[in-house]
């Protein structure tokens, strides 16, 4: 029986392909096809590729993509391999509290968080007022330096949360043996540590990559001399004439993002995973014996989360100060005040963008999890014709910046149209709620891929054998098992959204409209000192929020795996045997090899 | 515990949606639901508290409005990209060549509202048929310190004379109207139908000269902080925020008066194409632009009015702040034509 | 245990993709026994187990079950009770949840749920405390209970195991292979077993296949397969052997299905070791190495030019050491020989 056929068993298989073959073609294809038809349509004595290869400017910034894609690579894997060992490896005294301080990237990113190193260590900013007097000047806060700066500590997200879990699986008793045979601290970690965990960096390490291409808030705020590809586009597609430019840009960034899924599918089929569980029996942590070594990583594991904690700092301070005397610089201890707060938050209507950036993010996360969720498992044990287009034509949202997608969904769905029922989506809330989620899918997807792969496959076939079906199957073992990483993204995908600005602005309905747009009023007001006042009080909120749903889902929901089933029990002695199947316990794929005993 | 995140998002929700049914109606931009009544005013001067005046002050005039602010790039792309099925009815504050390439994508309905005689018509539409009509006088110019060593007689003063290499702000980027509106107004000088996108290579030079000679602007930082600092003599401003910068950063300036005039990119009202409530948009629209409106915007924001009966209600700060500055003769159509042409190149070629 | 067959493999194949896993199968298992598929990893024994539950669909034949022809059937539909060697238990349910999953699944009542989980609790030893628990928390051998329970109470016709007790310590391996085969007795229900443990297939089988590379060298009682081995690879993978070389061979009385020029085995409980100077009865021999178990020792003599292994059982009163001169019996009648030529085990 052809694989294709197989899969297809199942009539609830067929249902959610057609509704995907529905989705895909309504608001992935049509109207990013119709987006790039239009732009590309030939015009004369205008050669679109020409003209970006005749532009110095141009061809400078797409090799500045690509240069600073390669050096945060090189970059944010140094930090966030130090810190995930920092925090899981090794014994380093106040390791929750580092934890802590380099997690506040979980909290804040974009423009607020480049925003707020710029108000620490740019011109005029706190350090400057702080070691003027030693020497210190914030000129040196611009370019690639800063953006790299920024940008390495700003994108080591995912080693924590990755590459620590990768390092909590690593048997224990593969590193006592090396320790008896006399190995010390370094061969076992480059020798036998490093190779383990191997997979995880290089999955994050084309996230990382990715993110440098397509870096977008650090450029345009401290890049000075340094510019990237996406302001760039940002600002061509905003224009009626130029979009065959905006368009063939990000077609470069497409291509490369593209190369980029293939190396990862290839990574995974050999058994790369992301998990983001714990096992049963965590790590002991391993104690430094030489003394130097020792006080060097102590030294700068704290160091770094001095760097990592300022900026939250100074932003949390400096909501709680006077924004006019901060701009002329006069501060003092009259400065303190609460009036940002009441400024930001009296009025009729200041909740409403919090509610409406609330209420769009969880319905999104909502939203994409329900669907990649079911999909990716299909996706993951299915490999036919009809799966990998699925899943290369899902990540369509990744090949093309988010401005496009969202006038490509503007265009198209502004006249009635019969793809969905003959409704028109521009003017309502849902076309924003659309372009969130079709954002969205192509991390989860690879997330939740990796994570049914880590589910041993006899669970299912088990269940199947006592007569489950395949909805049945996927409802009762499936899921719960892949719930922990599903909630994971979950929370990330929301905070993500808080604070959009690039896509609300083509697609927010006037009465719904989010936080980003009303964060985005406050740093174009021009003659506002309070303005950036205003900007730090949203961020503290912003990050009150965000913290609170990390706090929710891997405070309590990631803990402990094991009391997933919320019905009380004896208390857990430790399994004897290792054998049963945990959750995302990633196991070798089953090679034919095996299967045939 | 998966359920107790699911209730709190639920009830997040649901948060949301008694918040739309307890909105005061005609509230700030972010307002209640839009009854059958309210009007969508889009515009890209509502900013520092504008949209919560005029949303009160319609209010009491009867008018219940909903407004949305956004950039004035953002705020044209909008409408044109909306046109099939708008959703706003009135757009105010663009400038006269976005307002050209909106009528050019046939997104603005010709009007004649009530005040039409008391506006100068060089300001407005030059076609005559009223698709817009001007409400606030806006003029670029180069501010300096009263005390600066070095006074600009005209723009091309920058960039081609020595003494002011980075001396002067240059922005680094030309998607703002403002710079647009400055470009507009060297552009206009070196107009050449044969030449490249309708300059001639003179003009192509002297706009290179201008943004290589200058010192490039820092996001978050403004002009007249750097002036106050010293860092610059002079940069791109509009008029309207002349007066208010003043106070803020504590500087005393005065205003480049060039011979050939300022770019005056007055700042329009139109009513959308297509509109639902075409009829309550155009008395909308009466009243916006009527001189007791127009003359409490002008106090209240130091602008000054279009409307010559409001000049007389006005800020005499302002009145006297333009005095003096004449209007540069520019073909705002062409630039309207053009400008996306010129932002491309300059974007590709010039910036740094 | 002669009944009609139950279950039955007619000229199966199975594939996956160029690599053919198994070219020809056919077996007929019989009503209410406990049938073992043995043999080393690779051997396809396991393919075999699976293509009855359905996981693995034959490129050719058919498989039949209770005279219905399953070949293509779903595995939710076959009515097969499994259990897998990893268990597969559900971790986030407890113990009774994961009973009672495939009750569940059939939308059976709770009251007889309820019923359905102790009973099968009961019959595999678990403590009604032990129901309430997280699977996590349970040993390895309640593990496996569990997991047999599970596949029971859905009171299946046939159940299959595969290689359940791999995962356990010794003793306790020891001590469910008895459980198990207790159960199976008073169960009645046809199983199939698969292992590639040899005493555990001896113990508990009332017959075994014996599997190799894909192909059945031999069917037949725990008794067959060992001392009537078919074929070489049959008897050297079951037991320990002796090769038997030409030199000894002609000084024995070998049956005339044996051919004297060629090495032959014999298996080492069939040996017998005679300690005292004065005997005569065997042939003689020099103890080269021993290998003490407390109950009895391996000894490995030197006759002549081969190296007899033998078992001698320690009853206290004749020992040997390593350097004795000593006699071995050995009846000709258990002498096997097969075409290929004999290699030891620790050779290959």
């Amino acid at each position: 029986m052809k694989k294709t056929a197989l899969m297809f068993r199942s009539p609830f298989v067929i249902v959610l392909w057609v509704f995907l073959a529905w989705f895909i073609v309504t608001f992935l294809i049509v109207p990013n096809v119709g987006l790039l038809v239009e732009s590309f349509q030939p015009k004369p004595g205008r050669n679109a590729f020409q003209k970006l290869l005749a532009s110095d400017r141009a061809m400078q910034s797409l090799f500045n993509s690509v240069l600073l894609a390669f050096l945060l690579s090189v970059t944010v894997n140094l930090v966030g391999v130090f810190i995930a060992l920092v925090t899981q490896y090794f014994k380093v005294a106040g390791s929750r509290i580092l934890w802590l301080g380099y997690a506040t990237t979980f909290l804040y990113g974009g423009v607020v968080l480049v925003t707020a190193y710029k108000s620490v260590y740019g011109k005029g900013g706190v350090f400057e007022a702080l070691f003027g007097g030693l020497g210190y000047s914030g000129e040196w806060f611009g370019g690639l330096v800063a953006i790299a700066f920024v940008m390495t500590f700003a994108c080591t997200t995912n080693h924590l949360l990755f590459v620590s879990a990768a390092i909590n699986k690593v048997d224990q008793q593969v590193l006592e043996s090396a320790t008896m045979m006399g190995a010390s601290e370094w061969t076992i970690l480059r020798r036998l540590v490093l190779p383990q965990i191997k997979p995880a960096l290089f999955a994050t390490t084309i996230l990382t990559f990715l993110t440098g291409l397509g870096a977008l808030s650090a450029p345009q705020v401290i890049g000075g001399n340094f510019q990237t590809i996406s302001p760039m586009i940002l600002a061509f597609s905003n224009t009626q004439t130029s979009r065959d430019l905006a368009a063939l840009l990000a077609l470069f960034l497409g291509a490369v993002t593209v190369v980029m899924l293939a190396i990862m599918n290839r990574l995974e089929s050999s058994g790369t995973y992301y998990s983001l569980t714990r096992v049963a029996t965590p790590l002991a942590k391993r104690r430094i014996a030489n003394p130097v070594g020792n006080a060097v990583v102590h030294i700068v594991a704290w160091l770094l989360f001095v760097i990592y904690a300022i900026p939250v700092v100074v932003v949390v301070l400096f909501s709680f100060l006077n924004g006019t005397d901060a701009a002329r610089g006069t501060l003092g201890l009259h400065s303190i005040t609460l009036d940002n707060y009441i400024r930001v938050l009296s009025g009729a209507d200041a909740l409403r963008p919090f509610l409406v950036s609330v209420a769009y993010a969880a319905a999104t996360a909502l939203i994409v999890i329900l669907i990649v969720g079911i999909t990716a498992r299909f996706l993951q044990k299915f490999r036919n014709v009809v799966t990998v287009t699925t899943e290369y034509l899902l990540h369509i949202p990744w090949v093309l910046p988010g401005t496009m997608i969202a006038l490509g969904l503007l265009l198209t769905f502004n006249t009635p149209n019969p793809l969905i029922g003959g409704v028109v989506l521009t003017g309502t809330v849902f076309i924003l709620l659309v372009a969130y989620v079709i954002g969205k899918i192509p991390f989860t997807l690879r997330m939740m891929k990796s994570a049914y792969a880590g589910v041993n496959v006899s669970m299912e076939e088990s269940a199947q054998i006592m007569g489950a079906s395949t909805f049945t199957v996927f409802r009762r073992i499936l899921f719960p098992a892949v719930l922990p990483v599903a909630a994971a993204i979950t929370a990330l995908n929301f905070n993500g959204l808080l604070d959009d600005y690039d896509t609300a602005v083509f697609l927010a309905h006037p009465s719904f409209q989010p936080l980003g747009l009303v964060i985005a009023a406050q740093t174009s007001s021009e003659v506002n000192l309070d303005a950036q006042a205003n900007v730090f009080v949203y961020t503290v909120l912003l990050m009150l929020i965000t913290g609170a749903t990390m706090w929710l889902v891997y405070g309590r929901l990631l803990k402990d795996p094991t009391k997933e089933s919320g019905r009380r029990g004896a208390p857990k002695g430790r399994a004897k045997a290792d054998t049963t199947a945990g959750p995302a316990e990633p196991a070798a794929p089953k090679t034919v090899a095996e299967v045939v005993k | 515990m998966f359920r107790t995140t699911l209730a709190v998002l639920v009830a997040a929700a649901l948060l949301l949606v008694t918040a739309c049914g307890s909105g005061t109606p005609g509230a700030s931009g972010s307002g209640g639901p839009a009854s059958g009544d309210t009007l969508i005013v889009y515009t890209n001067s509502g900013s520092d508290g504008r949209d919560a005046w005029l949303v009160d002050r319609a209010k009491a005039a009867g008018f219940d409005i909903q407004v949305v602010q956004a950039g004035g790039g953002d705020v044209k792309n909008k409408i044109i990209n909306e046109k099939a099925n708008p959703v706003a009815d009135v757009v105010f504050g663009l400038n006269n060549f976005y307002l050209e390439q909106i009528v050019a994508a046939g997104a603005v309905e010709a009007y004649k509202p009530s005040w039409s005689d008391k506006t100068d018509p060089a300001q407005g539409d030059p076609s005559g048929k009223g698709y817009y009509w001007p409400i606030v006088q806006q003029g670029i110019v180069l501010p300096y310190k009263a005390d600066a060593a070095l006074k600009p007689a005209d723009w091309s003063d920058l960039w081609s004379k020595p003494e002011w290499k980075d001396k002067y702000e240059v922005p680094t980027s030309v998607t703002g109207a403002t710079t647009q509106l400055a470009i507009a107004g060297i552009l206009s000088r070196y107009r050449d139908d044969r030449g490249e996108n309708g300059i001639s290579a003179e003009g192509w030079n002297a706009i290179k000269a201008y943004f290589a000679n200058g010192r490039k602007a820092e996001k978050g930082v403004d002009l007249f902080k750097q002036m106050a600092d010293g860092k610059v003599i002079t940069g791109q401003m509009f008029t309207s925020g002349v007066i208010q910068r003043e106070k803020q950063y504590q500087i005393q300036v005065q205003l480049m008066q060039p011979a050939i005039g300022a770019p005056f990119a007055t700042e329009q009202v139109a009513l959308v194409a297509g509109s639902k409530k075409a009829e309550r948009a155009k008395q909308f629209i009466d009243w916006f632009g009527g001189a007791e409106v127009q003359g409490a915007w002008s106090k209240e924001f130091t602008s000054l009015p279009a409307n010559s009966d409001a000049v007389a209600n006005a800020d005499p700060a302002v009145v006297e702040l333009h005095k003096g500055l004449k209007v540069q003769n520019i073909d705002w159509t062409w630039v309207g034509q053009n400008m996306d042409a010129w932002v491309e190149k300059i974007t590709l070629e010039y910036l740094n | 245990m002669k009944g009609p067959d139950v279950i039955s493999f007619e000229g199966v194949a199975v594939k996956f993709g160029d690599f053919t896993a198994i070219p020809d199968l056919n077996l007929e298992i019989n009503e209410g026994e406990f049938f073992t598929l043995l043999g080393p990893s690779g051997s396809g024994k396991t393919t075999a187990l699976r293509t009855l539950a359905g996981f693995n669909i034959p490129a050719a034949g058919t498989v039949n079950l209770n005279g219905r022809d399953i070949t293509r059937e779903l595995p939710e539909k076959r009515g097969i009770g499994m259990v897998f060697q990893n268990y597969a238990l559900y971790p986030t349910m407890n113990v009774f949840e994961n009973i009672a999953f495939g009750l569940r699944v059939k939308k059976v009542k709770d009251p007889e749920v309820a019923t359905k989980v102790d009973a099968a609790a009961d019959r595999v030893g678990l403590t009604r405390d032990q129901l309430t628990k997280s699977v996590a928390a349970l040993s390895g051998g309640q593990q496996q209970r569990v997991a047999i329970a599970r596949a029971l109470v859905l009171e299946p016709d046939i159940l299959l195991l595969d290689e359940p007790l791999s995962n356990l310590d010794a003793k306790l391996r020891i001590r469910l292979r008895h459980q198990l085969k207790d159960l199976q007795n008073s169960l009645g229900i046809t199983t199939v077993y698969v292992t590639h443990d040899q005493d555990e297939a001896l113990t508990m089988s009332d017959r075994i296949a014996v599997f190799n590379l894909g192909r059945i060298e031999q069917v037949g009682t725990p008794r067959d397969i060992y001392d009537a081995s078919a074929t070489d690879f049959v008897s050297g993978f079951i037991g320990d052997r002796s090769i038997i070389n030409p030199g000894l061979l002609a000084r024995l009385d070998v049956p005339a299905t044996i051919d004297p020029t060629r090495p032959a085995v014999i298996r080492a409980d069939k040996p017998l070791l005679i300690v005292g100077t004065d005997e005569t009865r065997g042939l003689p021999g020099v103890v080269t190495s021993l290998r003490y178990y407390g109950r009895h020792t391996e000894y490995e003599v030197r006759m002549f030019d081969s190296d007899v292994r033998l078992l001698h059982k320690e009853d206290g009163r004749t020992h040997a050491e390593v350097g004795d001169a000593v006699q071995v019996l050995i009846d000709p009648r258990f002498l096997r020989q097969y075409a290929e030529a004999p290699k030891l085990e620790d050779e290959s």
